[in-house]
């Protein structure tokens, strides 16, 4: 077997798990992305992995410091809600499995922190299983920090010295409670390149987690942190642009970068959230063509590179209003279950062959993959995937 | 329909007592409540969604001197003027002035309509002082260009005129506030069921015209209460629900007869021009865009509506004619990025035979004692920019039947907040905000602002900056959820603005609600709730306009919202 040279197009969850599956398994890989997209927003919270995950899930999970109990997680949101989920951010705290008596969470005299609110929360949902209880740490922040966001919060608490006044006034604090707290609730904040929920814990004697926040939050910085780093363990090349344009060069694959590089390999995997990284947001080039009527309405939706097209549910996807095809109103509708927003993705074709069939040397992953309503795991099972099947390929 | 059974005398004995019943919690309910509660009168007003919901608070938001109508109907565009004046005089801070551009066509037929539209502006001039407008320019095609870049060059020049923007729902809310504040009570989300007569005999009502004659039963949808007032007087303002609510009255519908009319804007992320622009849509319609509040807004569509008047929804269709419409004079709206639409009705009066744009934009008393109902009425027609009018010739009707002759006053009595208007740059320092959440603080309240901020010092997260579009300080939601007849995150962003901004709501909606559930004492699930129920509103209002950016957005938004909630039913595999 030739050695094989892929790109992956995206490095949210789908594309960091097939960039590490394929580099692991001996091939040269580039993978490029251009913006935050979803993952980057990600809040901690894993859903789409049921079950016991697969020796290789494991192995990426615990590299991207993500836990996967034997049982549904109970994980407590910003608005006091608590939910279950089949795995999280090591950071997070999971009420289900630490079996708090008492859940302490402060209050802070902070904006996007409403500690009341968050402990009635708890307490609502808890049936009685267990109790949550407000305490008032003002100091815990500096007078400088209140103002910051969660993600620069936790980009501080990277550093000793702010870890050692952090943990001077809650040990203070946390005295009093000693013997009947078992656990603190914290804001998205336990650290980015240095994971602090487990030392956090250690040294003050109870559970600590943080909240699952979906707003410039830590576990999504902590992702791009740890992902960053498996990329430079596993010798991937980054060329951090925008694609332009995907063609064929002969028997490679050719794409061009907003940057003006040119990015060539013999496979090419797809694993970009399409809106999201604005990846389907290709400016008009020869190879896309554009249905000039009612352009207003959703044009970035009709790209066609030479092999590659927009569809969703199976079908490609032209919408031109609704005289024409499927109306915009068809695409967005935020609760009531998947719009074709969700089953949004790309068909990879040469003779017309459908949806389902693609070309030998195109993989598609992750948010990319039309037809399903994405989450995290899903992704990243998708990823590892479609990185098995184009090494079987 | 069978004729209304007179009410029980158990109903009676449980029923409050009330001059005037108001049904309709729009600008003209409002206006009617807040004028009459001013002379004295005891009046009870029932919504049965929120203040604003329908085309009060989905109307261009101006309060224009009619130029339009002065064509066919100068003693519109007199009134409409007259009545802008007094509304500036009492809502002082509720105000932002909009400069219009009107581009003419190139060719010997523009240059034509070009003299035709100055000498038209010259005779709308007269009507400016009352006002407090600016007399029209002519400019020539450099000059248009030179003011507004954007504009298509293919015009001959064209002309300016001047008009006042403001804000439907607050102004809603300023009046059922002043009304409460005079003795009214307010009660919104509260459905008429039923207006049943008292048989009083007429000679006892003609000995005392205040005796009451009607029994209104009214339903609070939240808590199931129901609400029996007896008065002398019922005033149906319900707008395009207008036929429907007389009904209850066993008012036949060939007696009420409005011509509803749907209305959509589209509005984008922020001010784009300098100019309100003209423009001409593919029917020949009049279109615009105004830089509106912190946005800008196109519109407005006109077209008979028989659907849900409780859920109006615009379509793609309506959105692409405005944008169509204002692209011939202003290109590149194409690339601005619409985050989303609003939709209402329009209780026009009934006219048979003539097309929408020609309806007339009077307003109408309809006195049901011909029908034999004698002390209902129904408002019908009218406009934004005239309701102050309307509300004091529908309180002089009421007033005039009861025997109470104390004049109108909401012409002099400023509304709330409307005394003085702090300047937001001192408040914004003294209190150590944002200077834009202070500077909209003091559009929406006024002299209030004050107040709202001193919040601030019991409790620093009431500083919160909850809506970042808008922007809305937590000390604002507390406020309106307090004071202005707030119960729900959606009633909120009616009157502050919240989540109505690029984001759609992500940032702030579900915040707003938690805020709602600790004011209200509900639960965290029930607040929850509510913030998702606008984040669905703002979701559906959006669906039509969805491109390029906004698409994008909208997947953040649903990967941020699958995050927190988990995967929905049926969801993930």
């Amino acid at each position: 077997m030739s050695r094989r040279d892929v790109i992956v197009l995206g490095a949210g969850a789908a594309g960091t798990a097939a960039a590490w599956h394929l580099a692991r398994s001996g091939c040269h890989v580039r993978v490029v992305h251009a913006a935050a997209g979803a993952t980057a927003l990600w809040n901690g919270v894993v859903d789409g992995l049921p079950g016991t995950p697969s020796p290789a899930e494991s192995e990426l999970l615990s590299l991207l410091g993500i836990c996967a109990p034997t049982s549904p997680a109970k994980l407590l949101n910003i608005f006091g809600i608590l939910r279950e989920a089949d795995a999280h951010d090591d950071a997070l705290l999971d009420v289900a499995s630490a079996r708090p008596a008492l859940v302490l969470v402060p209050t802070l005299p902070r904006a996007a922190w409403d500690g009341e609110a968050i402990a009635a929360g708890l307490r609502a949902h808890a049936g009685g299983r267990f109790d949550a209880q407000t305490i008032a740490i003002p100091d815990l922040l500096l007078p400088g920090e209140l103002a910051w966001p969660d993600g620069a919060i936790a980009c501080a608490l990277d550093d000793d010295a702010r870890r050692a006044a952090f943990e001077w006034s809650l040990t203070e604090k946390l005295a009093t409670w000693k013997n009947t707290a078992t656990a603190l609730l914290l804001p998205p904040w336990l650290g980015v390149s240095k994971p602090y929920a487990k030392p956090l814990e250690k040294a003050l004697g109870v559970g600590v987690g943080e909240v699952a926040s979906g707003l410039a939050a830590a576990a999504g910085l902590r992702f791009v942190h740890r992902r960053d780093a498996l990329f430079a363990h596993l010798g991937v090349e980054v060329h951090r642009s925008r694609c332009e344009a995907i063609d064929r060069d002969g028997e490679s694959v050719r794409l061009t970068l907003k940057s003006g590089e040119l990015v060539t390999g013999t496979h090419l995997l797809v694993a970009f959230g399409g809106f999201v990284s604005g990846a389907l947001q290709v400016p008009r080039h020869p190879a896309i063509s554009l249905v000039p009527a009612f352009q207003r309405s959703v044009p970035s939706l009709t790209l066609r590179a030479d092999f590659l097209r927009v569809g969703a549910r199976g079908k490609e996807l032209a919408i031109n209003g609704s005289t024409y095809g499927t109306t915009p109103e068809d695409l967005a509708h935020t609760l009531a279950g998947p719009a074709l927003l969700d089953a949004l993705g790309v068909l990879a074709a040469d003779d017309g062959s459908p949806y389902g069939s693609p070309l030998p040397f195109v993989r598609i992953a992750g948010d990319a993959l039309a037809d399903a309503p994405r989450t995290f795991g899903h992704a990243l099972r998708g990823g590892i995937r479609a990185a098995q099947k184009l090494l079987n390929a | 329909m069978p004729a209304p059974q007179p009410a029980t005398a158990h109903e009676l004995a449980h029923a409050s007592v009330a001059d005037v019943v108001v049904i309709g919690g729009g600008v003209n309910g409002t206006g009617v409540a807040r004028d009459l509660s001013l002379r004295g009168l005891r009046v009870v007003l029932f919504e049965k969604n929120d203040l604003a919901f329908g085309a009060s608070g989905n109307s261009s938001g101006m309060i224009h001197g009619g130029a339009r109508y002065l064509a066919y109907d100068a003693s519109v565009t007199a009134k409409s003027c007259k009545d802008s004046g007094f509304i500036q005089a009492v809502a002082p801070h509720l105000l932002f002035r909009i400069p219009f551009l009107m581009p003419l066509p190139r060719g010997a037929k523009g240059r034509i309509l070009l003299e035709l539209v100055d000498g038209y502006f010259k005779a709308y001039d007269d009507y400016q002082p009352l006002k407090r407008g600016e007399s029209h320019t002519r400019l020539s095609a450099a000059e248009m260009q030179a003011v507004e870049p954007g504009l298509a060059t293919d015009s001959c020049g064209g002309v300016t005129f001047d008009e006042w923007g403001t804000d439907g729902a607050r102004l809603c809310t300023l009046n059922a506030v002043d009304a409460a504040r005079n003795g009214a009570a307010v009660h919104v989300h509260t459905e008429v069921e039923r207006i049943e007569p008292i048989g009083q005999s007429d000679a006892a009502a003609s000995q005392s015209p205040a005796i009451p004659r009607w029994l209104v039963t009214a339903r609070d949808a939240t808590s199931g209460a129901v609400h029996r007032v007896a008065c002398a007087f019922v005033v149906n303002a319900t707008g395009a629900w207008g036929p429907l609510t007389a009904a209850l009255g066993d008012v036949a519908r060939a007696s009420l007869n409005v011509r509803p009319g749907k209305g959509i804007h589209v509005y984008y992320e922020r001010r784009i021009t300098n100019f309100a622009i003209v423009a001409k849509a593919i029917d020949g319609r009049q279109a615009f865009l105004e830089p509106w509040e912190n946005m800008t807004v196109i519109g407005t569509t006109d077209d008979d509506y028989y659907g849900n008047l409780d859920r109006v929804l615009p379509t793609s269709e309506e959105a692409r004619y405005l944008i169509q419409a204002v692209a011939q004079v202003f290109p590149s709206i194409r690339r601005a990025r619409a985050i989303g639409t609003w939709a209402g009705v329009r209780p026009t009066i009934h006219r048979w035979g003539r097309v929408e744009d020609k309806l007339s934009r009077e307003h109408e008393i309809v006195d049901h004692a011909v029908a034999g109902m004698r002390g209902v009425i129904s408002l019908i027609g009218g406009k934004l920019a005239s309701y102050r009018l309307f509300a004091e010739e529908a309180s002089d009707f009421v007033a005039h039947a009861l025997g109470v002759n104390r004049p109108c006053q909401t012409h002099v009595l400023p509304l709330p907040g409307g005394i003085s208007v702090p300047n937001p740059r001192q408040l914004a320092e003294e209190f150590s905000v944002d200077s834009i959440a202070a500077q909209r603080l003091v559009f929406r309240h006024g002299e209030r602002a004050r107040p709202i901020l001193q919040s601030l010092r019991d409790d620093p997260r009431n500083a919160e900056v909850v809506c970042p579009c808008e922007p809305v300080l937590g000390a604002e939601i507390r406020h309106v959820l307090r004071e202005e007849f707030a119960f729900t995150a959606r009633d909120v962003s009616r009157r502050t603005r919240l989540g109505l901004g690029a984001c759609g709501g992500m940032r702030c909606a579900l915040r707003c609600g938690q805020i709602v559930a600790s004011e209200r004492g509900l639960s965290p699930v029930e607040g929850m709730r509510q913030g998702l129920e606008l984040l669905e509103t703002q979701a559906l209002m959006r669906r039509p306009i969805l491109d390029g950016e906004q698409a994008q957005q909208e997947a953040l938004h649903r990967a941020y919202l699958r995050g927190l909630l988990g995967p929905s039913p049926g969801e993930g595999s």
